[in-house]
């Protein structure tokens, strides 16, 4: 349902502070969140072959950036009011450093990869212009259904500069790793 | 090893299925716990899940309520009649309308907020806010069971009123203009003049 709020309505925003105060009191245990944009989404169920999918994109990346640089599924914090849990993040230091220093933020992210197994949701874009505003690097939708890679890049308050579109048959080397070609198959079941 | 392609740039036009991502929808604990410990805005209500803020009340807007509440009170005596403040509706709903009338007296809510059955009118004062007080709110009315629910159009100098709720919604409402009159379920022998709700 989408409704359109006139000027002297609008939907709060949640901040991180009340997003972790809300899970902190008892709440947000019945299924998973995030937090994007100042709203706090349900995210949908685990499915196969999604999650078959992410976990040999995440053993990849780990040969090829080092497990410690891994993480899958975990918060990465984007601004005040968006603190998403991506599939995959390869960071730029290693976990010991998060362990202690809390969720790496998008400073620290040098890559995000989402996997979209069925047809892609209208808000990619807008949830690329969130990455893009908060200066994540380079990021990556492997899109199941279309088999191919949407990779973003030079991000700017605006969203990102460059987006382009690769199929199957080719390989991307990510900015993390310039000398490395993935065969974007690879990425794909 | 091959190397990467120069990327064709052909913007953020990827998408094709309806948003999956859900806005969590708030219950009134969380809702209430926010506003304990102080982190709801100054002037909001819980509609649907969703914290709506109130932004500004402008001065017609304030006149109107004042003369919806005063007609309200001479009807139904100043005990029943509340300005402002909750109306449970249901376990995602807690609307403050402008004005809304109990059924029961005062002492009834001391300990507990009054709910949509312990309400025999509500009223919603609009004056920028339309569309959201007759389509999305009204629809949150109508699922709570609220028989009448009157909508006061500033700007059409007007006053809808939603009755008869239905598998969740109004039929369509009954539409006034300020020369006529009417008069509540809960008072059906005492009429009331459109033109003295208006600012």
């Amino acid at each position: 349902m989408s409704i359109t709020l006139t000027p002297a309505i609008s939907r709060k925003h949640f901040t991180r502070p009340e997003y972790h105060f809300l899970a902190d009191n008892g709440f947000l245990r019945d299924a998973r969140y995030e937090l994007l944009g100042g709203d706090i989404l349900v995210q949908m169920p685990q499915k196969e072959p999604h999650g078959s999918l992410v976990m040999a994109i995440v053993f990849l990346f780990a040969r090829l950036f080092g497990e410690e640089f891994i993480r899958c599924q975990m918060p990465v914090v984007l601004s005040n009011d968006g603190e998403p849990e991506p599939d995959v993040v390869v960071t730029s230091s290693s976990r010991s450093v998060y362990q202690t220093g809390g969720i790496p933020t998008s400073a620290d992210v040098r890559l995000v990869l989402e996997v979209f197994v069925s047809t892609l949701p209208y808000d990619v874009g807008e949830k690329a212009e969130k990455y893009a505003q908060s200066g994540v690097a380079e990021y990556w939708v492997v899109d199941v259904e279309s088999r191919r890679l949407l990779v973003f890049r030079a991000p700017s308050p605006t969203g990102y500069a460059v987006t382009a579109v690769f199929t199957d048959a080719d390989a991307v080397s990510p900015l993390a790793a310039p000398l490395v070609a993935i065969p974007v198959g690879d990425l794909l079941p | 090893m091959s190397m990467t392609l120069t990327p064709p740039v052909i913007g953020n036009a990827f998408a094709t299925a309806p948003n999956t991502p859900r806005r969590m929808p708030l219950s009134r604990e969380q809702y209430s716990l926010l506003g304990n410990a102080g982190m709801l805005p100054e002037r909001c209500e819980l509609i649907d899940g969703e914290i709506i803020e109130k932004l500004s009340q402008s001065p017609d807007h304030t006149q109107s309520m004042r003369r919806v509440e005063r007609v309200m009170r001479r009807l139904f005596g100043e005990e029943f009649v509340y300005s402002q403040t909750p109306l449970v509706l249901g376990a995602h709903d807690e609307p403050e309308p402008d004005v809304f009338v109990t059924t029961l007296p005062e002492a009834t809510f001391l300990q507990r907020q009054p709910t949509a059955s312990d309400s025999c009118l509500s009223i919603e004062v609009s004056v920028s806010t339309l569309d959201f007080d007759t389509g999305r709110k009204a629809s949150r009315y109508a699922l709570a069971g609220v028989a009448d629910y009157w909508v006061v159009d500033v700007e059409s100098r007007r006053l809808l009123v939603f009755r008869d709720p239905a598998g969740g919604a109004y039929p369509a409402p009954l539409e006034f203009d300020e020369t006529q009159i009417v008069s509540s379920l809960a008072a059906p022998l005492a009429a009331i003049s459109v033109v003295d709700l208006l600012p």
